[in-house]
């Protein structure tokens, strides 16, 4: 069968002008092609890139039946297992694969719950981020005009203050809670959404299609749900997954300050900024949730890049 | 040209005051400046007096114009939990957050442009494809990760190097490597892009057609042009190295102005914090600036520009 470019810049119109031998008609929409194509790109994608798809795979599953996968409960300490190393060490015990903390608590199950912590906020924070910047950055392309000076002052603005700073700022006026925290990460990167797609529909306004759609009197509302967010969902969707580790990295960050998740919550970068105290006696407390940080970024980073590759953006 | 710098400062002025603005907003989301001085609480008559004194009844246009008279005369409040002026406070720290800065900053330079050009010449080879990972690695692991792991490999482990403090010079090596992985990683990655976009335009084989030397080549016609690109992200990374000096400073104890602003949050300290933010935004805004002046001499197609 063959393989149609799902994100192609003309898929759309190819389609129309002429049916690829294999597939039945124009009429069925194009749903059960682009779904072979999308498994297409991952069958021939490079070797590594599929052991990252793995990786995230797992990891995902570990965060979301973190109850049902850790073997311990995060918070259950155990005085007589104190600073256990993991199990391969001298003095290691069998039933902590990666060790003991300084209040016997069983450091696997701690990272995987510290997971699914890390890996929610980031979840939310990109969502939140992408929704936002996505919107202003339609609004801008569609309407031009004092809108779209004012939000691109905005994204100068964003632009040339480090984003650290605005968070910080943040967190000493908020405080440090959950919510404020998701809120303050999701803000972060708003810039690169609006102006990508900004971008897009910049590009995608002198197609055919909505000069056609606009003859018929299509709203600007319309115009924006039905015709241009289809369009340039791809680019998005390869930004999503590019801006992900950057927020998980964020939120690490901030925790390891200690100005990020507050305990008992076990986050990731909380772990190894607690771990730190005990470095010279146990390093296993700050190595293990760090390890848990770079494979989960540079995972994503591998897949982003290569996505971004495959679909053919640009993101400058 | 000047139509191009005129635009520029504009936007770098505009920029400042919204700064300022922000900042100044800020501070009134905290809350009642007096109850945040005096937690203890006051007579209702010592606050109404404390509120006329600092002018808080005015309204906040007019409170806005006090401050910016007051910041221009340098008096940026006073920190407190130490009781003096923040200017003071920051004073003190500029100097160990420069150097390190500036260690860091040319360090990611000189070996960025080394590393993004052999990639790009030797592009398709095992070297070219080491350098590359390294680059992506030292551009995904976020500064603390990079911090602890060199702290447990050459201060616990091989005893080499100090981890904390800023005492002599051995104390620099640590956190000037951690910092510069960043700004390294990417400065080679975007040498890298822009060499090989230059290498493959048509000047590039006209040189090599009237029998140049390959280094003039290299060096004359193909670095000159690459490195035009690359100034510009210059100017981004410093958004970059005081997010990294913020994160730096703390994990190896170094007594710079990126501490003291985490201090600063960690306590709720709000002038200290505000002046932070001024300091940073400040530099980001002029180093900015510089870059687009730097831009402006090497690149003529903009000096000549009506």
């Amino acid at each position: 069968m063959k393989i149609i470019d799902r994100f192609g810049k003309n898929s759309k119109r190819d389609l129309i002008s002429s049916p690829p031998e294999g597939t039945t008609s124009l009429l069925l929409p194009g749903e059960a092609i682009t779904r072979i194509s999308f498994w297409h790109r991952i069958k021939t994608a490079p070797l590594s890139i599929k052991l990252c798809m793995v990786v995230i795979l797992l990891l995902a599953i570990a965060a979301i039946f973190a109850p049902y996968v850790a073997p311990y409960q995060p918070d259950k300490t155990s005085i007589l297992a104190r600073n256990a190393p993991p199990f391969w060490l001298k003095g290691g015990k069998p039933g902590h694969l990666l060790g003991t903390d300084q209040l016997g608590r069983d450091v696997l199950s701690r990272c995987i719950f510290a997971l699914r912590v890390s890996v929610g906020i980031a979840l939310v924070g990109v969502i939140i981020g992408s929704v936002i910047g996505v919107t202003l950055g339609i609004v801008s392309g569609l309407l031009g005009g004092l809108a779209d000076r004012t939000i691109m002052m905005l994204v100068d603005f964003q632009l040339s203050i480090p984003f650290l700073l605005i968070v910080l700022v943040g967190i000493a006026i908020f405080g440090t809670s959950i919510p404020v925290l998701i809120a303050l990460v999701g803000l972060a990167y708003w810039e690169t959404y609006a102006r990508l797609s900004r971008g897009q529909v910049l590009s995608v306004r002198e197609d055919p299609f909505i000069e056609a759609s606009i003859a018929l009197g299509a709203t600007n509302w319309r115009l924006a749900i039905r015709h241009v967010l289809p369009n340039i969902a791809s680019p998005i969707i390869v930004l999503l997954t590019l801006n992900f580790p950057a927020v998980l990295l964020l939120e690490s960050s901030l925790s390891f300050l200690g100005i990020g998740v507050q305990p008992p919550t076990a986050s990731l970068g909380r772990m190894v900024g607690e771990g730190r105290d005990y470095m010279i006696s146990a390093w296993w407390l700050v190595i293990s949730p760090a390890t848990f940080i770079v494979l989960v970024t540079l995972c994503m980073q591998l897949v982003g890049d290569w996505l971004r590759d495959v679909i053919d953006v640009r993101l400058d | 040209m000047l139509k191009f710098l005129t635009w520029r400062f504009g936007r770098a002025l505009l920029t400042t005051f919204a700064v300022l603005a922000a900042v100044f907003m800020g501070a009134r989301f905290t809350g009642n400046p007096v109850e945040v001085m005096f937690p203890d609480g006051l007579t209702p008559e010592v606050e109404r007096a404390l509120i006329q004194q600092y002018g808080l009844d005015k309204s906040l246009p007019e409170q806005f114009m006090i401050y910016l008279r007051e910041l221009t005369r340098g008096n940026l409040g006073i920190s407190h939990r130490e009781k003096r002026p923040v200017v003071e406070m920051y004073a003190e720290d500029v100097g160990a957050t420069l150097k390190l800065a500036c260690c860091a900053f040319i360090l990611s330079i000189i070996l960025g442009v080394p590393l993004g050009m052999v990639a790009a010449l030797k592009r398709r080879t095992g070297i070219a494809r080491f350098v590359m990972a390294v680059a992506f690695f030292g551009y995904a692991i976020p500064h603390f990760i990079i911090a602890i792991t060199l702290i447990l490999i050459f201060s616990f482990h091989l005893h080499w190097l100090p981890s904390t403090g800023s005492q002599t010079v051995w104390h620099y090596i640590l956190p000037t490597i951690t910092l510069a992985a960043h700004r390294m990683a990417s400065i080679a990655r975007y040498t890298r892009s822009s060499l090989l976009d230059v290498l493959s335009q048509d000047f590039m084989r006209t040189a090599r057609a009237k029998g140049l030397r390959e280094r003039v080549v290299i060096f004359k016609h193909a670095l000159r042009n690459a490195l035009i690109p690359v100034v510009t992200i210059l100017g981004l990374q410093i958004a970059g190295l005081i997010n990294g000096s913020i994160i730096v400073e703390t994990v190896f104890a170094w007594p710079g102005i990126g501490r003291l602003f985490v201090g600063s949050v960690m306590k709720r300290d709000f002038p200290v914090l505000q002046f932070g933010v001024i300091c940073f935004a400040g530099i980001v805004v002029l180093v900015n600036f510089l870059v687009d002046i730097l831009y402006v001499v090497i690149d003529p197609r903009i000096r000549t520009e009506k």
